[in-house]
């Protein structure tokens, strides 16, 4: 009975912060579109084909990561080769970048391809190493005897993919499957810059009405649409494949062996994608670097465009990781461990939905709730970070032997005990990953910190896409200057992390 | 181990947010100005401000004008400025409805106009287009560049400005057949003048651009066309919900002074209201103000924006 009151009590810390950041001010915009005869955009044309438009694209996206992505993820992680931690570390970058640069890149690399083929690339540039990443994980983990096994049965490769390997990467798939989906129906800046206005989602339709017509009932109707959308594909995620696998980092393995001839055609294709959609747009931003532009970093720009230097927007953007870090580390540790405590997995589901909601209805929202102050921003960044904390921490939970667990309450350890001694130690690689991920979610958010983030608090995104889309050779080459160093740092980054792990197992 | 490390930078955040939370209630009072980001007054200005008036401004920049508009609207609860600059006359209907709105004034206006690619017509040997109603001739065809109106303040000037030129009901065909020439869209100004118009850095392939009058000044061998042209005004004014109504009302009149409005042209691209003041030599030879801009009403804009975008969106996704 204790016990129970206790637990209550825990998960009570953890549903406060998220119905008082989310779902307040969430319902408060609600409130103010859900008036009249609201219903009434559900009937409209343009609606039905706007939310058409988005779960098609969404789906050729993803379609497209995992019919690139699961070769990638064989080739990059079950096969060894040169230059392989290289590769792994360059596909990477692009997930980090914020999708305004990435949108300029691929503007100029791909402008004369029609709207939607861009749209789709750029899908495939940002998703692809989740898909790589996620599946690869598993896959390297994967018991080489078993495919040698099947192998001696006389089971060809093919059979022994379907039969063998493909149930056990099940989860993996889909849970990448899902992740990339949500990316790509909330997809924000993307459609907004190469989409060109020709073509609009979900997303930059609830942006339209808000910032040109503060038409509220519209942009309701829409963010009802969407959530709609990220619960049933959350619901169709638990029944197919019990999707609780998370973004695992993959670590190195020495298990893999050296590529067959006859696995050429999708080792090509993988070199294919890596060349021509990763790397070649990421070459026209550094291409693009200038010493100057560098220098013009620590002013504001041409024409004092900016309240703030790049360098002090990069202050602030540090600061909210570090705040939204930390907060979705709390909260999501605590979700995940509250989770792996007991069966009521249903409660993580309210914890999850920020990842499926606009973030541009959570910045208005933001906005008529809680004011302008510079705490909003990070508050919204370790709101949409909890999810994916949790989503990597709590199936690393799950996957803890309970064995441990049981001998060590046998031998009297308490609960701190267990966590410091046996579950801490096994749990640093994941733990490691999730405050990476928070950290990226927090650099790169954009919908929201593009309503909340202005005057002396603005964002690194935000000063960027300032920078980008206003006149000014200056203002064009300080862009592609913080960029460039964006896109080396985290590539300089994503290498050492590497390097790192490898030396720590040598040991 | 790790977490006991979390909660305590969790812990220190916090404490850090009450601490600045003091701070900035207990410093002096100052004008806090909302603009928008193309908005520049120097710190020398705002210095010889302070020394007549003793009043110290910090500019707050929110974004362009209508992200400015909408955020001075959504936070009328919990002002984020005293007063704002740079509100144009495609929104000012918007927030003298939501009623943020105290006395306001012209500072500045602008002309959205066509440039072209004095070059590219040179070198092909052909006639440069003289009015927007060349645009929709074959000759031009798949020759011009125009923002898109539902994403870009610039695309929905000019869309307000076909308007005004052709008349409610007659506008449509003049998209259509713009459409039917290969007009290119593209989602911003940047977009299309830096990357996608041959006269610029970018060296794209369109030679004609919707931009200002004023870009001649900063662009060798481009020309603006004086037809069509969108005459966007700029404002300064009180909020409802402002502290500071007498320091905000000197600061409009400083903006008025001429010291302020010379530099209006060098730094912001835009002519000043005033008269009394001349314009730098490249604007005065080569960038001068529209003479017959078309002037469209705010009440209208602000009625009618939404039908517009609706129709001009149907029009360009069909």
């Amino acid at each position: 009975m204790g016990r129970n009151l206790q637990k209550l009590a825990l998960w009570a810390v953890p549903l406060a912060f998220v119905v008082v950041l989310f779902y307040w001010a969430i319902v408060k915009l609600l409130g103010l579109g859900l008036q009249q005869n609201w219903f009434a955009v559900f009937g409209d044309q343009h609606f039905h084909s706007v939310v058409w438009f988005t779960i098609g694209q969404a789906t050729l996206s993803t379609l497209l990561c995992l019919l690139f992505g699961v070769p990638g993820a064989y080739v990059l992680y079950r096969r060894k080769f040169f230059a392989q931690s290289f590769i792994r570390a360059l596909i990477a970058v692009p997930f980090v970048l914020p999708t305004i640069v990435v949108a300029i890149a691929l503007q100029t690399f791909a402008s004369s391809l029609p709207t939607i083929i861009v749209i789709l690339i750029a899908h495939l540039f940002l998703n692809y190493s989740i898909v790589v990443r996620t599946v690869g994980g598993v896959w390297q983990n994967f018991d080489k005897e078993i495919e040698y096994a099947a192998s001696i049965d006389g089971a060809n490769q093919w059979h022994t993919f379907w039969r063998i390997m493909f149930p056990a990467l099940r989860p993996a798939i889909v849970s990448a499957t899902v992740l990339v989906f949500l990316y790509c129906v909330t997809s924000f800046g993307i459609i907004l810059l190469l989409g060109g206005g020709k073509v609009s989602s979900i997303e930059t339709e609830i942006y339209f009405s808000l910032t040109q017509f503060l038409d509220f009932k519209t942009a309701s109707a829409f963010a009802i649409a969407q959530t709609v959308i990220t619960v049933s594909v959350f619901a169709l995620s638990k029944v197919y494949g019990n999707a609780n696998a998370g973004l695992e980092q993959a670590s190195e393995s020495d298990s893999s062996s050296r590529i067959k001839l006859r696995e050429w055609p999708v080792v090509l294709t993988t070199a294919f994608v890596v060349i021509a959609v990763l790397v070649l747009p990421m070459l026209q931003v550094l291409m693009r670097f200038s010493w100057q532009g560098l220098l013009d970093l620590g002013g504001t720009g041409s024409r004092q465009l900016l309240n703030i230097s790049v360098w002090q927007a990069t202050g602030n953007s540090l600061r909210n990781i570090v705040i939204a870090g930390c907060l979705a580390m709390f909260f999501g540790g605590l979700v995940a461990w509250l989770l792996s405590r007991n069966r009521w997995s249903w409660l993580e589901l309210p914890f999850l939905l920020p990842m499926g909601v606009s973030s541009v209805v959570l910045g208005f929202g933001y906005l008529i709730t809680f004011g302008a102050g510079w705490l909003t921003v990070p508050l919204v960044q370790a709101v949409l970070a909890t999810p994916l904390v949790i989503r990597i921490i709590h199936p690393a939970l799950l996957s803890l032997s309970s064995e441990y667990r049981e001998e060590a309450i046998m031998a009297g350890a308490g609960s701190w005990q267990i966590w410091r001694l046996v579950e801490a130690p096994l749990l640093a690689q994941p733990l490691r990953a999730a405050a990476v991920y928070a950290s990226l979610v927090s650099l790169g958010e954009f919908g929201a910190a593009s309503l909340l983030s202005f005057g002396d608090q603005a964002t690194l995104p935000v000063v960027l896409y300032q920078l980008i889309s206003r006149p000014g050779a200056q203002n064009y080459s300080m862009a592609m200057a913080a960029c460039a160093i964006l896109i080396i740092s985290v590539f300089a980054i994503s290498m050492t992390s590497a390097l790192v792990q490898r030396r720590r197992r040598s040991f | 181990m790790l977490k006991k490390k979390y909660l305590a930078v969790v812990t220190a955040a916090l404490i850090g947010i009450s601490i600045s939370g003091c701070a900035t209630t207990s410093e002096a009072p100052e004008l806090t100005v909302a603009v928008h980001d193309s908005v520049v007054i120097s710190d020398e200005q705002l210095a010889e401000f302070k020394k007549e008036t003793g009043i110290t401004v910090k500019l707050v920049k929110a974004g362009d004008a209508g992200a400015l508009t909408n955020k001075l609207i959504l936070t009328k609860d919990q002002p984020i400025a005293d007063m704002f600059y740079g509100i144009d006359n495609t929104f000012i209907g918007a927030a003298a409805t939501a009623g943020i709105l105290g006395d306001y004034k012209a500072i500045d206006f602008g002309d959205v106009c066509f440039n072209y690619d004095k070059q590219w017509f040179a070198t092909h040997e052909q006639a440069a287009p003289e009015t927007i109603d060349d645009l929709t001739r074959d000759e031009f065809r798949g020759l011009t560049v125009v923002e898109n109106p539902t994403t870009s303040s610039t695309g929905l000037a000019f869309l307000a400005a076909t308007v005004g030129k052709y008349g409610e009901g007659k506008w449509q065909s003049y998209w259509e057949s713009l459409k039917a020439n290969d007009v290119r869209i593209d989602s911003g100004w940047e977009e299309a003048y830096n990357v996608n118009f041959s006269g610029s850095a970018g060296k794209g392939n369109y030679p004609v651009v919707l931009s200002y009058s004023s870009s001649p000044a900063f662009e060798d061998d481009t020309v603006s066309i004086d037809d069509g042209c969108f005459r966007q005004t700029e404002y300064a004014g009180l909020l409802t919900g402002g502290a500071q109504v007498e320091g905000a009302k000197k600061f409009i009149d400083f903006l008025l002074a001429d010291s302020f409005q010379k530099t209006i042209p060098d730094t912001m691209y835009m002519y000043p209201v005033s008269t009394k003041v001349a314009l730098p030599e490249a604007w005065a030879t080569k960038a001068p103000a529209s003479l017959n801009a078309v002037v469209v009403d705010s009440k209208l804009i602000n009625a009618n924006r939404s039908s517009w975008l609706k129709t001009w969106d149907a029009i360009f996704k069909n």
